[in-house]
């Protein structure tokens, strides 16, 4: 009954109620389309980042992140790898050996550049390098070659077939010099890493170094990303001393960072807009209160309970707001689908300015229930909260003054 | 007319709590929107300065060449003469010439690479200021001493050098030979960015010159910062006409997309303050709208006692205006003060440190309008507001007198 009452009261003044939703879905519908596009961002720049760097969990030497210094390369125990290796969660080890040093060519400068020693079957199975290579293939286990970034190539004057010289420090002081043949280049999305990176294989890289057996990290692949921080845990309890699992939210707290202070900026600008919608609720009660009181002035005089009257004009406001809410969360979503399908390109200055910071120049949307979720739940709260002032003004009423108006 | 006006004044306030909500949900909006604004400009504004104070400064001569590549052997063939050119112009603030080399540093801990810039001491710390980057624990370059160098914190971590420490350089000479030099580290220098701190290492010019293997006069990179930014381009212009076989390129070349959000700025925040006052339109609208029904009778008999349909529109636009004209400048003359209090206090955001260090600021953030923003804002309020009163106008003019006295 009382629903009844609520839902026929909401449509006593279809002009109203309208404009109040209208308001409400216009504030919700944009801010649900910028959230989408803020956090799908985030996430892309996230994904792209960490799997050309250094994906989600990482088991490495204690204290390597800090110096990144082949010194502080390890060896992990069989019993520790067991443990690791066979832990439900962890789907993978895909071991790394990282280190900087000068490259030259018979013809060119010398200029530095990081030297990854990897496992190039792992790397493409999980972060699709295989698919950056341009020309050539990438080093197979044992093969004596290097796969060069391609900005590094052109700088150095190589192309495949050519020699490149490799001048650097080793494990233990050791000089690590070596000649390569280059047998692929591979096209790189960070610009940074365009310029720099040479690809190797893992063993010609230990060979290289002299850090026999040794890894600066082994990157694993767990089965899902949500509980990466209770994984780490979980795996840190069974390591033996010397070595430490870090996330990637540890080894790259800057990118965290910056991304957290871009979403600070978005929801200042939200809450002002949730501010001013609440003010536009505000007012639609407001006159609500102030028109009925006559009616409320002879409905309490005959009899009807203040908490029943004021549960009907509650849920009355809650209804308005509910109602934009639906409608702005039904508006947004075809739009955030299309866009999550199909990623907004981006173009000129703003494709150099995503690119220096190392993503793609594409702006995907996200369409995670919890942002819808979220937001719905917020303007509904604050319009639950402004719904009190009728409530509060039921009670204060004095039937005989409401009615004598 | 007038009485128009004042009738508008009056009706406006026969419900006090009605036009006040939507009086202050206006200066509200208007005072959010501008501040967050100004905190975008400041951020923004900051970044720019920052980044062409430390890094691109106004304008950089180098040889076509050294763009593409950087050789050795693509020196500035006619340093000498750019230099003192440069110097006597009165719209230059400083300039300062740089010998530039890609190499490794090494300590027995760490190696890795980075840029090697050869610096005139007193020139170059007129135009970045580094020797007043230099934390307490080391100095500045002098005449003496044999091979100094200046390293950047988070490189020095690395390294595991402290001043007074040897620091080895690995990079190639004019005739492509490896060289490999001690350097002594003289001081470390801390710069908003952890990504230069990490890649640039400054040496005298002289010592690298001679390493090298080219001559003392011989530079790579001549930057020079103007007294106005915005004579930037002309003195591109003119340097360029003076050197035409030289590259002269000025900070929007080097740092396109530094100009690019320079630019595209305003209009983002005009479209956030346009945003605001959409939303803020719809209490707008239903105010009115409300004002108008309830009246319905009374503006009846005014049109029956002959107020023409004209006036009835006017007044109802005029009552509409009058609650944005009195919200918004409260707005803006708020969001003018609080802008001009945080200019002098500055906001604190030291739990994004690293990340706004990565992006090349520091972390008290000082926001900043350009006057012309209040207008455009009070612009934007008043047409905005002028839009939201059609609706609840025309509603007024639809009424038909008769009906509308007949009814209770």
């Amino acid at each position: 009954m009382l629903f009844k009452m609520a839902w026929r009261n909401v449509w006593r003044n279809k002009r109203r109620s309208i404009i109040t939703m209208a308001s409400v879905s216009f504030a919700l519908f944009f801010a649900l389309v910028m959230r989408s596009m803020q956090l799908g961002t985030y996430d892309q720049a996230y994904s792209s980042v960490i799997n050309a760097t250094t994906g989600y969990l990482q088991w490495q030497g204690e204290g390597y992140w800090e110096k990144q210094s082949l010194e502080r390369s390890f060896s992990p125990n069989e019993e520790d790898l067991a443990k690791i290796e066979n832990h439900p969660e962890v789907i993978d080890l895909v071991p790394r050996l990282e280190s900087f040093a000068l490259l030259a060519s018979d013809h060119s400068d010398t200029r530095p550049g990081l030297i990854r020693g990897i496992e190039a079957d792992k790397e493409s199975l999980y972060f699709g390098l295989a698919d950056k290579i341009e020309s050539g293939h990438l080093p197979a286990k044992g093969e004596n070659g290097v796969v060069l970034a391609k900005k590094l190539a052109e700088n150095l004057g190589l192309s495949i077939g050519d020699t490149l010289v490799i001048i650097g420090q080793g494990y233990h002081g050791m000089s690590a010099n070596g000649k390569y043949p280059v047998i692929g280049l591979a096209k790189l999305p960070n610009p940074d890493a365009n310029k720099s990176t040479v690809f190797i294989g893992l063993e010609q890289m230990q060979e290289l170094t002299g850090a026999f057996g040794q890894y600066t990290g082994l990157v694993l692949i767990p089965k899902s990303t949500d509980k990466l921080a209770a994984l780490k845990t979980e795996l840190s309890a069974k390591l033996s001393e010397g070595s430490e699992i870090l996330t990637w939210r540890e080894m790259m707290p800057e990118l965290i960072q910056a991304m957290e202070a871009d979403s600070a900026g978005g929801l200042a600008i939200l809450f002002i807009l949730y501010l001013v919608i609440g003010f536009g609720i505000f007012g639609t009660i407001l006159m609500l209160s102030a028109e009925r009181r006559p009616e409320f002035g002879i409905l309490i005089s005959i009899g009807m309970n203040r908490a029943r009257l004021a549960v009907t004009t509650f849920m009355e406001t809650s209804f308005l707001s509910l109602l934009g809410i639906l409608l702005g969360s039904i508006l947004s979503l075809p739009i955030s689908w299309y866009y999550h399908l199909n990623p907004i390109q981006l173009s000129g200055e703003m494709e150099k300015m995503t690119e220096e910071y190392g993503m793609e120049p594409i702006i995907p949307f996200s369409v995670d229930p919890s942002i819808w979720l979220t937001h719905g739940l917020v303007v509904l709260v604050i319009s639950m909260i402004l719904g009190l002032y009728a409530v509060f003004s039921i009670y204060r009423l004095s039937p005989v003054k409401a009615m004598r108006r | 007319m007038k009485t128009l006006f004042n009738i508008a004044w009056r009706n406006i306030w026969r419900n006090k709590l009605r036009s006040s909500v939507v009086i202050i949900s206006i200066m509200l909006g208007i005072w959010a929107g501008i501040f967050v604004s100004a905190f975008s400009f400041g951020l923004n504004d900051q970044r720019k300065d920052a980044l062409l104070k430390n890094q691109f400064s106004h304008i950089q001569v180098h040889k076509a060449e050294w763009k593409d590549q950087m050789e050795v052997e693509y020196l500035l063939s006619e340093a000498k003469a750019i230099l003192s050119s440069l110097s006597s112009k009165t719209e230059i603030a400083a300039v300062a010439p740089r010998v530039i080399a890609n190499g490794m540093a090494a300590t027995a801990h760490y190696s890795g690479g980075v840029q090697i810039y050869g610096i005139e001491a007193e020139a170059e710390n007129k135009l970045t200021g580094l020797a007043a980057k230099i934390d307490s624990s080391g100095k500045y370059f002098s005449k003496k001493g044999r091979n100094p160098i200046l390293i950047g914190a988070a490189l020095a971590e690395k390294l595991e050098v402290k001043p007074g420490s040897k620091v080895i350089l690995n990079f190639s000479n004019a005739n492509n030979d490896l060289v490999s030099a001690s350097f002594k580290v003289k001081g470390i220098y801390t710069e908003v960015s952890s990504t230069i701190e990490k890649m640039k290492v400054y040496v005298r010019a002289n010592d690298l010159q001679e390493l090298l293997g080219i001559g003392a006069e011989d530079y790579h990179e001549i930057a020079a910062f103007a007294e106005n930014e915005a004579d930037s381009d002309s003195l591109k212009t003119w340097l360029q006409g003076q050197y035409p076989n030289q590259l002269v390129e000025s900070w929007k070349d080097l740092a396109p997309e530094l100009a690019y959000s320079d630019s595209i700025m305003t209009q983002m925040l005009f479209i956030i303050i346009g945003i605001i006052m959409l939303a803020l339109s719809f209490g707008i609208i239903n105010t009115m709208l409300m004002a108008v029904l309830e009246r319905r009778k009374e503006l009846g008999v005014l049109m029956c006692v002959g107020m023409s349909k004209g006036r009835v529109f006017s007044m109802i636009i005029i009552e509409t205006l009058y609650l944005s004209l009195i919200g918004g400048p409260l707005g803006i003359i708020l969001g003018y003060f609080s802008v001009e209090q945080g200019k002098l206090s500055g906001l604190s955001l030291e739990v994004f440190s690293d990340g706004l260090a990565s992006y090349g600021i520091g972390t008290i953030i000082y926001p900043s309008v350009p006057s012309s923003f209040y207008f455009g804002t009070a612009a934007i309020v008043f047409i905005m507001t002028l839009l939201a009163s059609i609706y609840p106008a025309r509603h007024a003019l639809k009424l038909n007198p008769i009906e509308t006295i007949r009814t209770i």
